[in-house]
């Protein structure tokens, strides 16, 4: 056998071993998640879900990508860059259904959106009672909770300040009212040391979903086996990540989000569990990422009321119960 | 008894052509739009059709144009102060040398910081978001009228100089009846640039500083329309901001012609 040969044989038998494993890898179907802002607690079950071969167990190789200030997840899933996506309210999925890009909601691993007010203790009762004071929020917020807000409490727009994601304002103005977020905004007044009150959306009847779980129309009808395993290997994510130990999870948050800390991961979870932000009556009898037909028609009725969508809209396209609502991990 | 200009046919010509060619090429752009789109299938909210946002700017027109008015009336009061402010610090710097040298540098600070970057301060400062918007697109738009006035009244040909000299003129005489004319297509040069940027200034001023009220500029549409994953209209907005540029241009245009028309060699005809 000359050299060339035995070279020629040699990279042969390389090159077989090589595509063998490559049959191997392309068994487990390949998914990209983006969920809706950096890495952080609020994200806990998904990356339990994966550092403790949740997915991995379900055939699935998941690759994260985290959200941030100007990523548009409902944008990047209509453009096919990711497969699945965490959208943050209920009006991503009407979106949907209103711009007819056929996307659908599989989930809400949040059953309370956790948007607020905060302000100085004692300077409101209530949201109702902030008539005439300035208002920081984002432009964002414009679009989803305000208007409802303005309808359902007598608001005016001319209350609104553009939100910058800072406190510093908050701090310099005891009568301001600045959007939060009720699973970060108690330990971030704290740092700043004011004494603040929140005033959490949900207790004054925004019932939007949260940390929805987003895919698209033609993978639910093509392969729903897949979409089972994803949202079933996520749903056992956060029931470890919040009863169990969360150490691994942690560490992988805060190598992909490093200026994130320990002591944030740890306050955040305590939040989450305190509020009900994933755990709510509802997932009490059906388990995490549990929705209703009669708690979408709720929202969507009170978003009719506030002006934002057409009577007509067909709200029932937005999601689907196949997937939630199956005792999963319980 | 009334002297009748000769028009060229060659002339006719060139001047329908100024108009056609532009149109052809638009129309020619908007045809392959419709074609990519529709031969590809592209699905409308990754990208629409000339059709479908045509659609759009016709449903939403009344939105819009509300939009359309906020967004201008900042455009234009910033022009008109960047006007004053540029034209009002080029007199103060070539009227004193020193005033010149001294705040020439702070000038350049102001063209070189990025807007973006500090809009949250000034809302923190300014308690009138109007005015917040205001003072961005003022700044992003007053640096070319600055730059381009002084320039202009430092180009005063230097023996017509000696010659207002010889005769006696004084200092405020050289600068009405040489300095100032002189500097006039410069300025307007720069006038012409910041017309563009104030309309821009006004855009981006709104992105980081957002609007209060019930008036909304089509910065605010284009960030509505991308959250509601209305592309069209988004689109729709795009192309009135695209057109308000040209108009900006048109009309600055128009100024600067009229200004000029009668003397500079930019603007008359060459005899040979």
């Amino acid at each position: 056998m000359s050299l060339v040969r035995r070279a020629l044989a040699a990279t042969a038998a390389a090159g077989a071993l090589v595509a063998a494993s490559a049959t191997f890898a392309a068994a487990a179907d390949k998914i990209t998640f983006g969920t809706n802002w950096v890495a952080q607690a609020e994200h806990g079950g998904y990356y339990q879900a994966v550092v403790g071969g949740l997915y991995a167990a379900a055939g699935i190789d998941v690759t994260i990508r985290p959200g941030g200030p100007r990523i548009d997840n409902a944008q990047l899933l209509a453009g096919g860059a990711l497969d699945f996506a965490i959208v943050s309210n209920s009006m991503n999925s009407l979106n949907f259904v209103e711009a007819k890009v056929p996307m659908v909601a599989v989930g809400a691993f949040f059953q309370k959106d956790p948007q607020c007010f905060m302000a100085h203790k004692g300077a409101y009762k209530s949201i109702a009672d902030m008539k005439g004071a300035k208002v920081e929020i984002s432009a964002g917020s414009r679009a989803t909770y305000w208007p409802f807000l303005v309808k359902t409490f007598g608001l005016s727009d001319d209350q609104i300040r553009p939100y910058n994601f800072q406190i510093a304002p908050l701090v310099a103005d005891k009568t301001l009212v600045q959007q939060g977020y009720i699973t970060v905004s108690g330990y971030q007044a704290a740092a700043a040391d004011i004494d603040a009150d929140l005033f959490h959306f949900f207790d004054y009847g925004w019932s939007s979903y949260s940390a929805i779980m987003t895919t698209s129309q033609k993978l639910v009808d093509e392969n729903p086996d897949l979409v089972k395993r994803f949202m079933d290997a996520t749903i056992k994510g956060w029931y470890a990540y919040l009863h169990g130990d969360p150490s691994k999870a942690d560490a992988m948050i805060l190598q992909h989000n490093p200026d994130y800390t320990q002591k944030k991961l740890d306050e955040s979870r305590a939040a989450m569990k305190q509020f009900g932000i994933v755990e709510a009556a509802d997932t009490a009898t059906m388990g995490i990422g549990a929705m209703t037909d009669a708690r979408w028609k709720d929202f969507y009725d009170k978003m009719v009321a506030s002006g934002l969508y057409k009577a007509d809209l067909d709200y029932k396209k937005a999601y689907t119960l196949a997937f939630v609502n199956k005792k999963v991990g319980m | 008894m009334p002297v009748v200009r000769r028009v060229d046919p060659h002339e006719r010509i060139e001047r329908i052509l100024d108009w056609a060619m532009p149109i052809c090429i638009g129309i020619l752009a908007i045809a392959g739009w419709f074609a990519v789109v529709h031969i590809n299938d592209i699905p409308h909210y990754v990208l629409p059709g000339p059709d479908l946002v045509g659609g759009s700017l016709w449903n939403d027109w009344s939105t819009l144009i509300d939009s359309w008015w906020v967004t201008i009336k900042v455009c234009v009061l910033a022009l008109g102060l960047a006007v004053a402010g540029g034209v009002g610090l080029a007199m103060l710097f070539t009227l004193s040398r020193w005033i010149g040298r001294s705040f020439y540098p702070y000038a350049v600070i102001l063209q070189v910081t990025p807007v973006v970057a500090i809009a949250p301060l000034i809302i923190i400062y300014v308690d009138n978001l109007f005015i917040v918007l205001l003072i961005c697109a003022w700044l992003v738009a007053f640096f070319p009228i600055l730059s381009n006035t002084t320039q202009g009244l430092n180009s005063a040909d230097h023996n017509l100089l000696n010659l207002f000299q010889m005769c006696g003129a004084n200092k405020w005489q050289v600068f009405r009846l040489l300095r100032i004319p002189g500097a006039m297509p410069y300025f307007l040069t720069g006038f012409r640039i910041s017309g563009g940027l104030a309309l821009i200034g006004a855009i981006v001023a709104e992105f980081v500083a957002g609007t209060a009220g019930s008036g909304s500029g089509l910065a605010y549409r284009i960030l509505e329309s991308g959250y509601r994953l209305n592309i069209p209209r988004m689109f729709a907005a795009l192309i009135m901001i695209s057109v308000t540029g040209i108009l900006i241009f048109a009309v600055t245009s128009f100024i600067s012609h009229l200004v000029l028309h009668r003397w500079h060699e930019s603007a008359i005809r060459r005899e040979n």
